[in-house]
């Protein structure tokens, strides 16, 4: 399988290139507007680069998706298909590639945010300013204090949500390419199905955990329940994972 | 090569291979190509080329050293025997076209002795 | 080793493909399959390449229902290209290394210098004529013991194809089977032992080719004209 997740990874090459490179060039005008003492730069590049943590792992979760409809819908399904690999290898490489590209854009975020954050504090040694605007941003009250493992969990906790999300599009597009095949209702059921899915179990979540859904600010809750959540949403996506694979080893013709 | 490909294509290789022994293009006693060499020589399905060698060894043609591979016969009086079925079989097919053209005998050795001399290359 | 298809049936949302094919391959013999246009030679071989699964029926590789391991040992040569659009023809054929145990990078080299294809060369660059020798040239880079090439002249120019029908001549063995479909019938005259014939996605009949010769006097070409049209050339 590891040859399998060779070529996955060579398959999404292309889109985290492009990613770095754009997070490169926002973070040397970063440098810019801090050591250059230019406010305007320094906010707008502060302001990009915390974007591009959501964008670049948005992107690369949607590329994936499009990585699989391609490889399931073109000829090229072939090339995964005539080889002696069963549907859990191949759908896991993916799975695995991908969860693992995410994971790695989340902590190179972080580690990138926290430099930063380093630098910041090493020119201006105003950290308790600098933690009053990000509490007010994320509208917390404050009552615990915004550390590293609570942010690393916070960003665990977004990652494994996507990832579950991922898992959930990907069930939903091999759905569509195993039996809505040729029909005419093909995207709308698919697209149809995702969301269901997405809906149903988050009301389930909330129903029988009470608050654990994953849900806009008031994410940051405290790092152990983060955690927990993040590891249901683990599972929910292994599940989605084998139901996934076993609908292409039995169901569907390339 | 090009075949009729109405009619057994064994056959017109097993044709094409003792033309080539009767004129000297294989030598007698020489050794023959293996049944996928000749496959790929004359662009046949190997169970064809097998089919070829069977022939040949039945009639006498060619016979085989078990390890070694199959050779042209060295027996000078079988080959000549196959020149002269093979001439007859030409000239039956002359005089057929010679009668369905109404030309007579006297008229054809005529026509022989005026045409050109053929050179085969 | 045998390959038996048995009532292989599939459809599609408005079709049925194919139905009720059965027949048995066996190893050592080149069988054409031929057939118009839609008449489901490419169905039947994806279902055996285990690309389809079949609506009803089987195929059986060696007594087993053909499944991911059997892969191992078919090679299956589609119409189109499939390659990635990012590899190179040095790509394809690590790819394939990478993937399938019985694939020579040796016998793949040779064949790439019988076709003059340059291995640096990109696959997005590639004319459909030096798609189509790649393609040969990957799969009977393999040492499988069922080889089915769809089309494998399609597009060839005409010195390639010797090249191509001596490469199928030199991996034909006894051990394995062939599986060649095409439209250019006259083309696989000399080179089948076997014909197969499927029309509207059913088995027509399967033919031992030379002895159409010895005993009915007729060509594969014309056998097809008379299955297909059921007209006997004078």
């Amino acid at each position: 399988m590891l040859k399998l997740f060779k070529y996955e990874f060579r398959k999404s090459l292309a889109v985290k290139v492009i990613i770095l490179c754009i997070t490169a060039l926002i973070e040397f005008f970063f440098l810019i507007g801090l050591y250059g003492e230019n406010d305007n730069i320094f906010a707008a590049s502060a302001f990009f680069l915390f974007l591009m943590a959501f964008v670049a792992t948005v992107i690369i979760g949607v590329h994936s998706m499009r990585l699989l409809k391609n490889d399931l819908n073109t000829k090229q399904a072939y090339m995964l298909f005539m080889t002696p690999n069963n549907s859990y290898k191949i759908l896991g490489a993916k799975v695995i590639e991908n969860g693992v590209s995410i994971f790695l854009a989340g902590a190179f975020y972080l580690i990138l945010a926290t430099i930063n954050m380093t630098m910041i504090v090493g020119k201006y040694g105003r950290l308790s300013d600098m933690l009053d605007i990000i509490n007010a941003i994320f509208a917390v009250n404050s009552w615990e204090e915004i550390t590293l493992p609570l942010v690393a969990s916070y960003v665990f906790v977004s990652v494994s949500h996507w990832l579950y999300i991922i898992a959930v599009a990907f069930f939903a597009i091999v759905l569509s390419a195993t039996f809505f095949n040729g029909k005419k209702w093909n995207s709308f059921a698919s697209i149809a199905v995702f969301i269901g899915i997405v809906i149903v179990v988050n009301i389930l979540l909330a129903t029988i955990l009470g608050g654990a859904s994953f849900s806009g600010s008031s994410i940051i809750i405290n790092s152990t329940h983060n955690i927990l959540t993040a590891v249901v949403y683990l599972v929910l996506s292994a599940v989605m994972y084998v139901i996934t694979a076993w609908i292409m080893d039995n169901s569907l013709s390339v | 090569m090009k075949y009729d490909t109405n009619a057994p294509i064994y056959l017109q290789v097993v044709d094409a291979i003792k033309l080539d022994i009767i004129n000297g293009k294989i030598s007698p006693g020489e050794k023959l190509p293996s049944g996928r060499d000749l496959a790929v020589l004359y662009t046949i399905n190997p169970n064809t080329s097998a089919r070829v060698y069977t022939e040949l060894e039945a009639q006498g043609i060619c016979y085989t050293k078990r390890g070694m591979g199959t050779y042209a016969t060295e027996d000078l009086k079988r080959i000549k025997a196959c020149r002269d079925e093979m001439a007859n079989e030409t000239l039956n097919k002359f005089l057929v076209s010679l009668k369905q053209l109404g030309i007579s005998k006297e008229e054809a050795i005529d026509m022989i002795n005026q045409a050109n001399d053929i050179c085969i290359l | 080793m045998k390959l038996e298809s048995i009532n292989v049936t599939k459809k599609f949302p408005g079709k049925v493909a194919i139905e009720n094919i059965s027949m048995t391959l066996e190893p050592g013999h080149i069988y054409a399959l031929l057939g118009p246009n839609g008449s489901g030679k490419t169905t039947w071989m994806k279902t055996v390449a285990g690309l389809i699964k079949a609506t009803s029926g089987e195929v059986k590789f060696n007594d087993v229902a053909v499944n991911t391991d059997s892969r191992k040992k078919i090679a299956y040569m589609s119409t189109e290209p499939y390659f990635y659009d990012w590899m190179t023809v040095g790509d394809v054929g690590k790819y394939y290394q990478d993937f399938f145990d019985d694939f020579s990078m040796e016998k793949y080299d040779e064949l790439l210098a019988g076709m003059n294809l340059d291995k640096k060369l990109k696959i997005k660059t590639l004319s459909s004529g030096m798609m189509a020798k790649l393609k040969i040239a990957v799969t009977m880079g393999r040492n499988a013991d069922v080889y089915m090439l769809d089309e494998p002249l399609n597009g060839i120019d005409l010195i390639a194809r010797d090249e191509v029908m001596r490469m199928v001549l030199t991996s034909a063995s006894e051990d394995n089977i062939m599986i060649i479909s095409s439209h250019l019938v006259e083309e696989l005259e000399a080179l089948v032992d076997r014909a197969i014939f499927i029309q509207d996605g059913h088995f027509a009949g399967m033919y031992d080719v030379e002895q159409l010769r010895v005993m009915e006097s007729i060509s594969l070409a014309d056998k097809y004209r008379e299955v297909y049209s059921g007209v006997r050339e004078a």
